[in-house]
């Protein structure tokens, strides 16, 4: 895994502008907005949308075909991707949120450090769903139908949401009763939820994956 | 080192079914025109598609139970398909170095400088033949025992085609390893393999050892008349054609001997598939 790992980062150190425009992006939010939630997150979702970039470039000009006759099983390449795009999220949050901490500090905007990390989690929790619904959708259609499915795919959670919140609403509970329970429960108990729900989601996503690419034909 | 016995896969509009063997020490060639079955033939091999039915076994195992370790003694070189074009070659030793535990960084290196292989330039800025001269030096660059070369030599030039053979006749002096091999340019075969596979909309229709093919095989240009006389019992195939027939034969030296009058010509890989397009077996 660690050389798929390496083949991934040399991947993202070759995509130059989009590490550059990503910095000027991040540097110019960091020194004008009153709260570092929109950067911490455009951030985080930016540098683990690469993952699926990553993806996209193993399967050009049937790249993938190739990777899979060198000694790399197709669980390995599961697990390299699900690993690359959580270290590239806790990675870019890590740092984008120690930059926001000192640039808010010496700008001296008064944000709070429970602020701060409530942001980081937000943009976590977006990431992991990011991954969990891309990887196994990008390995089953590739990039092009890929992106077609992905629509559908969403589409198809609004509609499950949206038709399970009118459903509540008729049999009496209300979302956002939800909401408050949430809101009054300890913080880290709700960390620890989220969490706990982040690592079933994956591991869930990860085991479609994995599915998807062992009967896939090359 | 390679089995496949009556391997099927059926697709839409085309159905494999080949057995092939290539044993420890040899080279042995596929040939055959375009979409007759060798790159489906490759990927079974590679375990890279599910068998419809028969075995395909790669050291004694079969393709799609090939563990890491067993991975790790194959080199491969596919004709349509390579390593991420975004990368570039020095972004790729560390990546080999990592795969394979006995990839020799600098005998890659300095085989890439020998061939002038840009270490700097993405490969997707790199001409069909530079990318297809990195394929096999990273194919060499492992002590692999077995090479799996789907067309290696197309879109070389041939002073980098000779070259190239030339690694490939190097790497072959070691004992106990081999080369399954494929290209259209028959005769790279003919001066490299031992034995030669001709494989016609998904079978196996003709194998040889290559010192045979070329010294019994031959083609005879018959007139109509001719061909009424001629002994057709050491006839493979035979195509009409506008002076008589066109026949293969695999006794050239009958036919020399006993019909001076027939014009007999060299047979070789590319007469071979030729009489595959339009012929007739016998």
């Amino acid at each position: 895994m660690k050389a798929l790992l390496i083949k991934d980062w040399k991947l993202l150190m070759s995509q130059k502008q989009f590490f550059l425009v990503t910095i000027v992006i991040v540097g110019a939010f960091l020194f004008t907005a009153r709260n570092p939630a929109f950067v911490v997150s455009y951030a985080t979702i930016m540098y683990t949308v690469f993952t699926i970039s990553t993806i996209s470039y193993d399967d050009y000009h049937n790249g993938m075909s190739f990777l899979m006759t060198l000694p790399v099983s197709r669980t390995d390449y599961v697990a390299e991707k699900y690993t690359f795009g959580i270290l590239m999220g806790s990675g870019t949050s890590a740092v984008v949120m120690a930059a926001a901490a000192a640039v808010f500090k010496v700008r001296d905007t008064g944000l709070s450090a429970e602020e701060l990390l409530l942001s980081v989690m937000t943009a976590m929790l977006v990431a992991v769903f990011f991954l969990a619904f891309t990887i196994p959708v990008q390995l089953k259609f590739g990039a092009e139908k890929g992106r077609m499915a992905l629509m559908a795919v969403s589409m198809l959670c609004f509609v499950l949401v949206m038709g399970g919140a009118v459903l509540a609403e008729r049999m009496g509970w209300k979302a956002g009763d939800l909401f408050e329970k949430v809101e009054e429960a300890p913080l880290g108990m709700v960390v620890c939820a989220m969490g706990a729900g982040c690592v079933c989601i994956l591991l869930l996503s990860a085991v479609i994956s994995l599915r998807v690419l062992k009967q896939r034909e090359f | 080192m390679i089995v496949l016995e009556q391997v099927k896969k059926n697709y839409q509009n085309f159905t494999l079914d080949c057995s092939l063997t290539v044993p420890e020490g040899c080279v042995t060639g596929l040939v055959g025109r375009n979409g007759a079955g060798k790159s489906t033939t490759f990927k079974a091999v590679l375990g890279l598609i599910g068998i419809d039915g028969g075995s395909a076994r790669v050291f004694g195992k079969p393709a799609a139970e090939l563990t890491k370790a067993d991975r790790e003694q194959m080199g491969v070189v596919l004709s349509n398909a390579g390593f991420s074009e975004y990368l570039k070659v020095k972004d790729l030793a560390p990546v080999l170095r990592n795969m394979y535990h006995s990839f020799d960084e600098a005998g890659f290196f300095e085989k890439c400088g020998r061939l002038r292989i840009p270490l700097d330039k993405q490969m997707k800025d790199f001409s069909t033949g530079m990318r297809q001269k990195l394929q096999i030096t990273a194919a060499l660059s492992h002590q692999a025992r077995l090479l799996i070369l789907d067309e290696p030599t197309a879109g070389l030039d041939v002073v980098t085609r000779e070259l190239l053979l030339d690694m490939l006749r190097e790497y072959m002096e070691q004992e106990g390893r081999s080369i399954l091999i494929s290209s259209h340019i028959s005769t790279d075969l003919e001066s490299f393999c031992d034995d030669i596979y001709l494989i016609d909309e998904g079978k196996i229709v003709l194998h040889e050892d290559t010192d045979i093919l070329l010294s019994s095989y031959g083609i005879l240009k018959v007139t109509p008349e001719q061909y009424e006389k001629l002994d057709k019992r050491h006839l493979l195939s035979e195509k009409r054609e506008d002076y008589g027939y066109r026949c293969l034969t695999g006794e050239k030296r009958f036919y020399q001997e006993n019909y001076p009058d027939v014009v007999v010509e060299n047979g070789g890989i590319d007469e071979l598939i030729l009489m595959r397009e339009g012929g007739r077996d016998r």
